[in-house]
Parts: structure tokens; sequence; C-alpha cells
């Protein structure tokens, strides 16, 4: 996307400013209120200092994100490939229409109670969690991508009598990239609050617990430090993903 | 014992549903021979050509490729298509490739090489589509389709997408192509009575809603042939004449 009549270093420090100008007002403001019911950007640095010292922060985002990675490996997985199945297959779309319409209007947090009677507190239970929260975007984004395949390459691969496998690798599966990534990239954003809900409802860890443990005794600068964390989490997510997508499609340049 | 026919249309009607687009064509293409079909768009033409590429069946009749009913796609048929139908995320030389990458092929011969040599693409080799002009995009479709060393070459309004001078110059370039690749058979559906009376051997005229076949006639304009000359030949008037009038037979039936 072009940004219209604004040169990159013009556009940049339009963006220094205005987050400087919201840290600002947030420190002179903060600095005014209760501590134990306001915090400000100074503050919350210095208490990520003291909980990257002490190593809570560190094993925290480590068990966030084992869980995010399992969750989001297997949720993408099972994703593309019920998505792919989906796209090309009239009898597999008629089969999982409805129920993944259904599971994807549905609230996950709702599900919460049930999965923990099933799967327990445990690890087990977090990575379903995620898995839920993740899956659906991708599948029903591959789904659309594999539909949209342009009929008209799907002739000239005929012409050239390519074999089913030989269409997967050489059209169905590059077309439908683009449409993956945006799965991809609504997952995350889902995915991350599949892991702090888990944290939250299941055996407390991970930053949802430093969230919930740090709020409960009125430590709240420290509370904002998983809240920073998972906001540059999904921040650079997206931009790896933005990162990868580039490095793998640089055809798409074009449509950019 | 008379030759058998390269590709031999055998009163042949196409239809999409009920709707009949072609009716009853019967036609013979000899071995090393250009045909021109002409007709005005929306006259069936091209769904007759996708027809002799086995994309679809015909309505009724036979088409036979030498003396055998063609089915599917054969592997000695190669096509070019208007919408050039190359694939976005391939190089311009893997896009030359594709075809022998789908039989499974290695480039023994180098024929891939020497192909975007003769298209000037050797350049643009590692290149994606969407960096070519529509003139250099449809060079890579001939390189692609000529890389399989097919013995028939169906052309669909190949050079109607590109401006009239890169128009002229890749007629130029398909003419001069031809007579290097002796062997090949050509089928070349459009709408250009100029293109037609160019390149053709003979030239096939439909004509009404369903098109049926209003003219056949030889070309006799000895070769090569260029764009700039052709049209100075003492044959060149009337051919053009006699064309145009098959053209027009359509509208006389429609408006008066």
């Amino acid at each position: 996307m072009k940004t219209e009549g604004l040169g990159r270093k013009a556009t940049w420090a339009l963006r220094a400013l205005s987050v400087l100008t919201i840290l600002i007002a947030w420190e002179l403001y903060g600095r005014s209120s209760n501590p134990l019911l306001f915090t400000y950007p100074t503050a919350i640095a210095d208490a990520a200092v003291d909980m990257v010292a002490d190593g809570t922060l560190v094993r925290a985002l480590g068990q966030s994100l084992s869980v995010l990675a399992m969750g989001f490996a297997i949720g993408t997985g099972a994703g593309i490939a019920l998505g792919m199945l989906a796209g090309r297959s009239a009898v597999a779309a008629a089969l999982l229409e409805l129920p993944v319409n259904a599971l994807y209007a549905t609230p996950m947090v709702a599900l919460i109670p049930v999965l923990v009677l099933w799967f327990g507190f445990g690890v087990t239970a977090k990575v379903v969690v995620v898995t839920l929260f993740v899956v659906f975007p991708v599948l029903i984004n591959t789904m659309r991508g594999v539909r949209e395949v342009d009929q008209r390459l799907v002739e000239v691969a005929r012409t050239f009598r390519s074999s089913e496998r030989k269409l997967w690798l050489d059209l169905v599966l590059p077309s439908s990239l683009p449409f993956i990534v945006t799965g991809i990239r609504l997952a995350i954003g889902r995915g991350l609050i599949g892991i702090i809900v888990a944290e939250f409802y299941t055996a407390f860890s991970g930053l949802g617990y430093l969230i919930v443990d740090n709020a409960n005794t009125f430590k709240t600068a420290r509370v904002f430090v998983p809240i920073v964390v998972l906001m540059a989490l999904g921040v650079t997510l997206t931009a790896l993903l933005e990162w990868a997508e580039g490095r793998i499609a640089p055809w798409r340049k074009a449509t950019r | 014992m008379p030759q058998t026919p390269k590709i031999a249309l055998d009163n042949v009607s196409m239809a999409f549903g009920d709707n009949v687009v072609v009716e009853e064509v019967s036609l013979e293409v000899k071995e090393q021979e250009l045909l021109c079909i002409v007709g005005t768009s929306g006259g069936g033409k091209t769904t007759l050509l996708r027809a002799m590429a086995g994309l679809i069946p015909p309505y009724r009749g036979r088409i036979l490729l030498d003396g055998e009913e063609i089915t599917r796609p054969s592997s000695s048929v190669a096509m070019i298509f208007q919408h050039f139908g190359l694939f976005p995320w391939k190089t311009v030389r893997a896009n030359a490739e594709y075809g022998l990458s789908v039989r499974g092929r290695r480039d023994e011969h180098g024929i891939v090489d020497r192909l975007l040599e003769v298209m000037h693409l050797t350049e643009n080799s590692e290149h994606y589509p969407y960096q070519l002009s529509g003139g250099m995009q449809q060079r890579v479709g001939l390189a692609r389709a000529l890389a399989v060393e097919p013995t028939v070459l169906l052309m669909d309004e190949p050079f109607s997408a590109v401006d009239a001078l890169t128009r002229e110059s890749l007629q130029t370039e398909l003419l001069s192509l031809l007579e290097r690749e002796r062997g090949v058979t050509a089928i070349l559906v459009t709408h250009d009575i100029d293109e037609a009376i160019l390149l053709g051997d003979r030239i096939a005229v439909l004509y009404g809603r369903p098109g049926r076949l209003a003219l056949e006639l030889e070309v006799p304009i000895e070769r090569p042939r260029s764009p700039q000359e052709i049209r100075f030949h003492s044959e060149y008037a009337q051919l053009r004449k006699q064309v145009w009038e098959a053209l027009q037979g359509e509208q006389r039936e429609e408006y008066v």
C-alpha cells in the first residue's frame, strides 16, 4: 500500500511522533495517578528490567511460546490441509461447511470449561484452545483460495496434460498462498488471544499467569510488562509473516 | 492412397447445454499446413479450437488427429492462449519449461535455451510475467508451446491482446518460427482478416449463430511473407474482399 503524498521519511517521522506523544501523555498522566490503579511507561520499563533479572518474564514467555508454537503448528497445519480438501472436493466442502461455520461463529472461550473437562488443566488443554482459535481462519481462507484458482490456468495445465499432483504444485498451492497468508495473519491475533485465555482459565502459567498474579497483588506496572510483550509478539509475528511471504512469493510484489 | 489429414473435423457441432454455437463444420487440415479460422466474436471459433485441443467434447460429430478420434488433450498438441496463460509465480524460464516438467522430461538438448534466445527472452529468463510487456508474455507462451516439440499448434487469438505494433512483430516472428520448425501443423483462430491472410495457407470463415462454415479458400501468396509487403500483393485486395463478404453475410442475415 502506498501512503499518498508522503515520503518514506515523513511517514516514519509522523509514526514516531504519534507513539512519542502517546508515551509522554501517558507518562505525565500516569505519574499523577494512584500507582495501585494505573502506571506509566518508565515504571513499566523498570518492572520489565526486574522481571527479566529475576527470570520470571523469560520463564513465562517460554511457557507461553511453546504452547503457542504447538497450537499454531497444529492449527495452521490442519487448517491448510482441511481447507485444501474442502476447496477441491465438493463432498468434503459439503461435509465441512456447516460445522466449520458454526464453530467459527462460536466464541471459543465458551468452550473452555468443557475442554478442561476433557483435557484437564495442563499443557494439552492449552494447546487445544490455541489450536481451536487458530484453525478456522486458516481453514476458511485456504478453502477460498483453492476455489478461486484461475480456471484459465487450470485449462492451460490440462492442455499440457498435467497430473493432479503437478496441478497442485504448479497451480493450486501457489495461487492460494496469498489467501493462506491472510488466514495465518488473522490466526496470529486469535492465537495470542487463545494463549492468554487458556492461561487464565486452565492452570495458571506463562504470560497469562503473570498478568493475573500481578493484578491480584496490585503490582500494576508488572501487569503491563506481559501485555507489552504480547503486543510486541503480535507485531513481530506479523512482520515475520510478511517477510516470509516476500521470500516465498516474490511474484506478489507486483500486486502490492 | 490419399494422405490422411493431420486434423479432420467431421460434421462437428458444438453446444453449451442445448445452445448450439457451432453447427456441422467439416474441415481438413493437411500436415504442415497453417489454417486460419476467421469469425466474429462469439461465433464459436474458440469453442471449436478447445474441442480440437481435447478440452471439451463435440456436441455432435468427430474430431480426428492422425485419423484417431480426439477425446482428451494429446501430447503432440500444444496451445497458445489469448490470455497468455502464464503462471504468475514462475519465472520466464520456468514457464517456458513448464510443458517439459509436466511430462517429467529433461531439457536434454537445451531446447528451452534456444527458444528463449530466438524469442529474445534470454535476458529476461529470471523475470516474472508481471515484469514483462504483453508481447513478451506471449513470446513466453510461444516458447512454452514449442518446447514440447508439438506436431500441432493451436492458437486462440494469440495476438489480439497486444498493441498493433507488437502484433506485427509477433506475427513476423511466428512466420519465421514456423518456417524454421517445419513439421508443425497449425490452426490459428482470429477475428483479424489481415492476420489470417498474412499467416494462413488456407482460411476458413465461420459465420452466423450458430457458426457455420461460410467459406474456405487458399491463400495463393508465396512465402516468405511480411506484414509490411503483403498488402501490396496483387491478390491481397481480392482475398480480403472475399473474406470480408463472407463475414458480412452474418450481419445481413441479422439486420435486414
